[in-house]
């Protein structure tokens, strides 16, 4: 979305802000958050959370920390979410997504198991991928805490280039021992290609991280071969 | 006859520029392997030990990538381990989706290793 739409969108959102206050702040933040604006994004959901805090506001504000890959805030928006509204399985989806981008592959058991009790019926591929990741905390193939080091670089690499995410795939091979953690950008190949550069560069600077994760957890970004987002 | 990782990125990029999921996995799978020689010359030229025979790949990785290894050399090394896991999904699970977009970044990527495993050389 470009920057003429988010300024008209912004205006329509003000001109609501004597109708519906928490609203405007909620698109508001919304559009901070597009515009990749942390501060703005935070300051407006915390004006609309102060005079609603009901679903559709935590929901929001947890997904626009996501977009802005505050990760770990944006689960605990998310967790702080759930135990108003439990069985809201778009939050579970939402909140399971955060788990695997923040490395907290052990907090994804109960939201799995929340997800299979809310919609047996219903396959989500990320729900069996998020138990084999914590399966391999366990089985301390890996730690935590190295994961979360190694997704906040590749966080602070994105971040630092203002490009925007589009998915995230995360695969393993068939032992299940190494996976690979696959962030889509709307960015073109070969920006994708130098921001992978740069992380690789960052984790090769830690010994620690090098030693764990190491080559088990590892992280890479893809680009958009459609994308005419270019190389700055 | 011989070829140099540079002609093979080259077909590499040429296959990417096909319309089908066989292409992409091609170029993906080639643009590998352009980058797993060209990693392979330079550690040849750390002198640092490789595997004749077994897991040449993981080898030549844990080599570049070992906590003794010149941090340049741990750099480069965790870049083919990026693109490793790809082009094994290109060659091996072909029953999943392998988009173009996969393979032109890992081509794009293959890219940026042959260009730092030349300036480590030089």
């Amino acid at each position: 979305m470009g920057e003429f739409a988010l300024e008209r969108i912004s205006r329509d959102a003000s001109a609501l802000m004597s109708a519906d206050p928490a609203g405007a702040h909620t698109v508001l933040g919304g559009i901070a958050a597009l515009r990749g604006d942390l501060d703005s994004c935070q300051e407006h959901y915390r004006i609309a959370l102060q005079i609603d805090g009901g679903f559709t506001h935590r929901f929001n504000y947890s997904v626009s920390l996501s977009h802005l890959e505050e990760n770990a805030e944006a689960l605990e928006v998310a967790y702080g979410a759930l135990e108003v509204y439990p069985d809201s399985l778009e939050l579970v989806d939402h909140a399971i997504t955060t788990v695997v981008d923040s490395g907290n592959f052990t907090r994804a058991r109960d939201l799995c198991d929340r997800w299979d009790a809310l919609s047996p019926e219903r396959a989500n591929p990320l729900v069996a991928r998020a138990r084999q990741l914590a399966a391999a905390i366990d089985a301390q193939l890996f730690g935590e805490q190295g994961v979360r080091e190694v997704l906040r670089i590749l966080s602070d690499v994105q971040r630092a280039e203002r490009v925007r995410t589009s998915n995230v795939a995360v695969s393993s091979d068939d032992a299940g021992g190494c996976f690979l953690y696959d962030r889509f950008l709307h960015a073109t190949p070969t920006l994708a290609a130098a921001l992978n550069e740069r992380v690789a560069q960052r984790i090769a600077n830690r010994s620690d991280l090098l030693a764990d994760p190491g080559l088990r957890f590892v992280v890479v970004f893809t680009g958009n071969t459609s994308s005419n987002v270019s190389i700055p | 006859m011989s070829v140099s990782p540079e002609v093979l990125l080259q077909a590499a990029a040429t296959l990417g520029l096909g319309n089908t999921e066989a292409d992409w996995r091609n170029a993906a799978s080639r643009a590998y392997y352009a980058a797993y020689h060209s990693c392979v010359s330079v550690a040849r030229d750390a002198r640092l030990p490789l595997a004749e025979t077994g897991s040449v790949h993981g080898t030549l990785i844990n080599a570049l990538t070992d906590r003794l290894s010149p941090t340049p050399l741990k750099g480069l090394g965790y870049m083919p381990e990026q693109c490793r896991q790809r082009r094994t999904a290109a060659d091996y699970r072909i029953h999943e989706d392998f988009p173009r977009r996969t393979a032109d970044t890992v081509v794009a990527d293959c890219r940026r290793i042959l260009g730092k495993a030349n300036s480590i050389r030089s």
